[in-house]
């Protein structure tokens, strides 16, 4: 047997091979742009020293263990808050970006069109930089915390659901219409479920994405592991800032774990 | 049995001169056929012969581009689109046509989706609530101890009973059924159209369903209707039907 | 797949196995929904337990919105917006760059991190049945699956606060920080691509006496790597828009303008620097839609 009939003969189109090209070039004139660059700061070498023999000797001292339970809830809880704004931003929105339940065309264009820029415009800024804007409006509370992740995800979530809405196979809702199903019986008894399986995935997956930037949401003073980890290193206390990290990959991994469990058992 | 060309007071299905046409090609008709209440017909033919344009139009899905379809003594085209047609016409779902995650007992209630408004919809569907006909039906298909479970998991088989259990919470007056046992072996399929059949007949629906297997639309039904090319090529009882007949239909339709 | 709406649901790994999807039994979702409502409910109660300033009132709100909104737009000032002044825009324009290279170079670094370390990561190559299984194969495996588990889990913004301690402030750090994350990320992507690879070329390969390093070459790489780079280009989107956060701390870019113009109050600045930040995402979502479209 010779190898080489066992490669799969697929021609290869010419524009993936310029592509190839074309993103290596970019790659290297990205590394040729900052080429004179001097990358190592001064007295680079002792704090790296620091961080890592820290590495071995992490802070697990009952107090500071406590403290870094609190943050973890609080960006957990942060988490979950702004998850559930995005869903109340992102489902009515997924309807309206969809269209699904707008019998006039002429409406379901324009609200498909219009809802379709809306959310584009409001996903295209960082949560961060939403945080800094909603800061300057809302003062520093929570509120503007749970916001800043809120309003983005939600954005992104009405256009994935809305566009899983619509692309479910057409012979189940041809049936139901033709039962004398409405729009809104055919959403709930046809598109919801056809959709279901891979939409839970993704909001577990969206949770994900909100744990971590529930995590930096210190970046405009609010509470949780970032700002623990910013005032660990401000103080060079390297030993807390493995411990805090090492806890907020296990919150992520929990996350990861509990969305498994929850799609094999309610959805898969 | 009476004579399917004898006339009836009760009709259920009147076709006059109705026409189906995709551009210039002429799919059915014109064809001019009526159907007695409670009468079961099957329509045979090669594929290509129209059975299911003709279905489609008294669905109401397709409206006809030439003459006039009436069900029940109503005009098809004012019906189009109303919650009154579902009442009326009920098209027998596939095995495609089910929600494969959603359970036997929601993929079933469907069927009275066409009476019930929104938030009794949404009710039965979240709710732990049954609705009593549609345990029925799905009793009546010997599929009471999957009520509960996903469609997903249940046999072909079984996937063509729930569609017939969902058809029977429809409740409608005329049931059309368009190859309902194409994807089912042999044995299945009797036992599909001896259900079917037996829905027919004992609540005195009207039954019109397309079969591509002549020898399986003979058994079940009360009056045979050969098609090709849009035309009726005959219409008779089933003991009347030779099978010089049906071989000609077929042949027939490959020569042209 | 190379829709966006694809790409963000192949991040989530919402594709069941079959035999996953077989197992599964239907509970009733009464537990769910409760649990969900609960953990809800706890969520704001620890979130609004917070000190901070008082919620304002929605008169309130509105007037801080105009109020900000005329800053941003500088009316009421006497000079120029800088959104209107030449030299401000060839400075942002320049910075817009300069965050373009910082986002390349974060792609480039963190596609090259995660070829380096996808086959390790793989199941189906190290205790999978293409795999040895042996020991040093799980180590691996388990090395490669937690250096992307780690990677993955901490946000670019930690990884910049982390770096600036030891790599002097620019576009490099913040690069690297991009990168990490990213790395990953697409580790995680990557390693799956693989495992959902067709198998019977790389079993016949492997039948046919491959080495390790003939396998990936002749097998796994021409299969895999049309999808890597679809990922690639949609990672690049997401890096984009991270990219000015992280300029924040390591400096470079658009993020670190942003920074000090928000600091110093100069709004009309803010502006342009915000405007110049949409256009540039929505600008390399376009670029990478249509380089998507070209290698499909």
């Amino acid at each position: 047997m010779s190898t080489r009939l066992l490669v799969p003969a697929r021609p290869r189109p010419g524009g993936r091979s310029a592509l190839s090209l074309l993103l290596v070039v970019a790659f290297l004139l990205s590394v040729a742009a900052v080429a004179g660059d001097q990358v190592v700061g001064s007295g680079g070498g002792s704090a790296v020293r620091d961080l890592l023999a820290s590495l071995l000797r992490p802070d697990i001292s009952p107090d500071f263990l406590l403290v870094v339970a609190e943050a973890t809830l609080l960006t957990a809880s942060y988490a979950v808050a702004g998850m559930s704004v995005a869903l109340l931003v992102g489902v009515p929105g997924a309807l309206l970006v969809s269209g699904v339940l707008i019998r006039r065309r002429a409406a379901r264009l324009v609200s498909v069109l219009g809802f379709r820029g809306l959310f584009a415009t409001l996903r295209a800024v960082h949560e961060l930089v939403w945080a800094l804007l909603l800061l300057t409006i809302l003062g520093l509370n929570p509120l503007a915390g749970i916001l800043a992740i809120g309003i983005p995800y939600g954005a992104t979530i009405a256009r994935v659901l809305g566009d899983r809405l619509l692309d479910v196979p057409r012979e189940p809702l041809d049936a139901l219409g033709s039962a004398g199903a409405s729009p809104v019986q055919v959403l709930l008894y046809g598109r919801l479920p056809l959709a279901a399986g891979s939409l839970a995935g993704y909001l577990f997956y969206r949770l994900e994405c909100a744990v971590r930037a529930a995590a930096v949401l210190s970046f405009i003073g609010l509470g949780g592991l970032g700002l623990r980890i910013e005032v660990a290193l401000a103080d060079l206390r390297f030993e807390q800032v493995w411990t805090l990290l090492a806890a907020l990959v296990l919150l992520v991994v929990a996350v990861d774990r509990v969305s498994g469990r929850v799609r094999a058992r309610y959805v898969a | 049995m009476r004579s399917p060309e004898a006339p009836s007071t009760e009709h259920a299905v009147v076709l006059c001169a109705a026409t189906v046409a995709y551009g210039t090609r002429t799919a059915v008709g014109p064809l001019t056929l009526t159907i007695p209440r409670g009468q079961r017909v099957a329509l045979v033919g090669p594929s290509g012969a129209g059975k299911t344009s003709l279905l489609r139009l008294l669905a109401g899905q397709l409206a006809p581009s030439a003459g006039q379809v009436s069900v029940g003594g109503r005009d098809l085209a004012r019906l189009r689109g109303r919650r009154e047609l579902p009442a009326l016409v009920g098209l027998l779902p596939q095995q495609l046509d089910l929600v494969p995650q959603l359970s036997v007992k929601h993929n079933v209630q469907a069927g009275a989706l066409g009476r019930w408004g929104v938030l009794r919809s949404l009710g039965a569907l979240v709710l732990p609530v049954e609705h009593p006909p549609a345990r029925a039906a799905v009793e009546r298909m010997g599929l009471g101890d999957r009520f509960e479970d996903r469609v997903a998991d249940l046999s072909g088989g079984e996937q063509q009973r729930v569609a017939l259990a969902r058809l029977l919470v429809q409740d409608p007056a005329l049931v059309l059924a368009d190859e309902p046992v194409a994807s089912l072996d042999p044995a299945r399929a009797e036992q599909l159209l001896d259900l079917l059949g037996a829905a027919a007949r004992e609540d005195g629906r009207t039954l019109v369903t397309s079969l591509h297997d002549p020898a399986l639309a003979l058994r079940s039904v009360d009056r045979v209707v050969g098609l090709r090319d849009g035309q009726v090529v005959f219409d008779l009882p089933p003991h009347r039907v030779t099978p010089a007949m049906l071989a000609g239909l077929y042949r027939l339709s490959e020569a042209g | 797949m190379t829709s966006d709406v694809d790409l963000e649901l192949a991040q989530a790994r919402v594709l069941p196995s079959p035999v996953r999807r077989r197992a599964a039994r239907r509970r009733g979702w009464g537990g769910l929904v409760l649990a969900l409502v609960l953990v809800t409910v706890a969520a704001w109660t620890v979130v609004l337990s917070q000190d901070g300033s008082p919620v304002p009132g929605s008169a309130e709100v509105a007037r801080r919105t105009v109020g900000f909104v005329s800053d941003l737009l500088g009316v009421g000032r006497d000079a120029t917006p800088a959104y209107l002044d030449p030299a401000r825009l060839r400075t942002v324009a320049g910075l817009a760059f300069e965050t373009v290279v910082m986002s390349v170079l974060a792609a480039g670094l963190a596609a090259l991190g995660a070829l380096a370390t996808i086959a390790f990561a793989a199941r189906s190559l190290t205790i999978g049945e293409l795999g040895s299984g042996r020991l040093p194969s799980r180590l691996a495996f388990l090395l490669a699956r937690g250096l992307h588990v780690v990677t993955r889990s901490v946000p670019e913004v930690v990884w910049a606060l982390l770096l600036v301690f030891t790599i002097r402030p620019g576009v490099v750090a913040g690069a690297l920080a991009l990168a990490l994350h990213d790395l990953g990320v697409m580790g995680r992507l990557g390693s799956d691509v693989v495992d959902d690879l067709d198998r019977a070329p790389l079993r016949s390969l492997r039948a046919a006496g491959a080495g390790r390093l003939a396998l990936l070459a002749y097998g796994v790489l021409p299969q895999a790597l049309p999808q890597l780079v679809t990922y690639l280009l949609y990672r690049w989107e997401v890096i984009v828009r991270a990219s000015v956060v992280v300029g924040f701390i390591t400096a470079g870019g658009l993020g670190y303008q942003l920074r000090l113009d928000l600091s110093f109050r100069r709004w009309t600045d803010v502006a342009l620097v915000l405007l110049a930040y949409v256009l540039l995402v929505w600008t390399v979502d376009a670029v990478s839609s249509g380089l998507r479209r070209l290698a499909r």
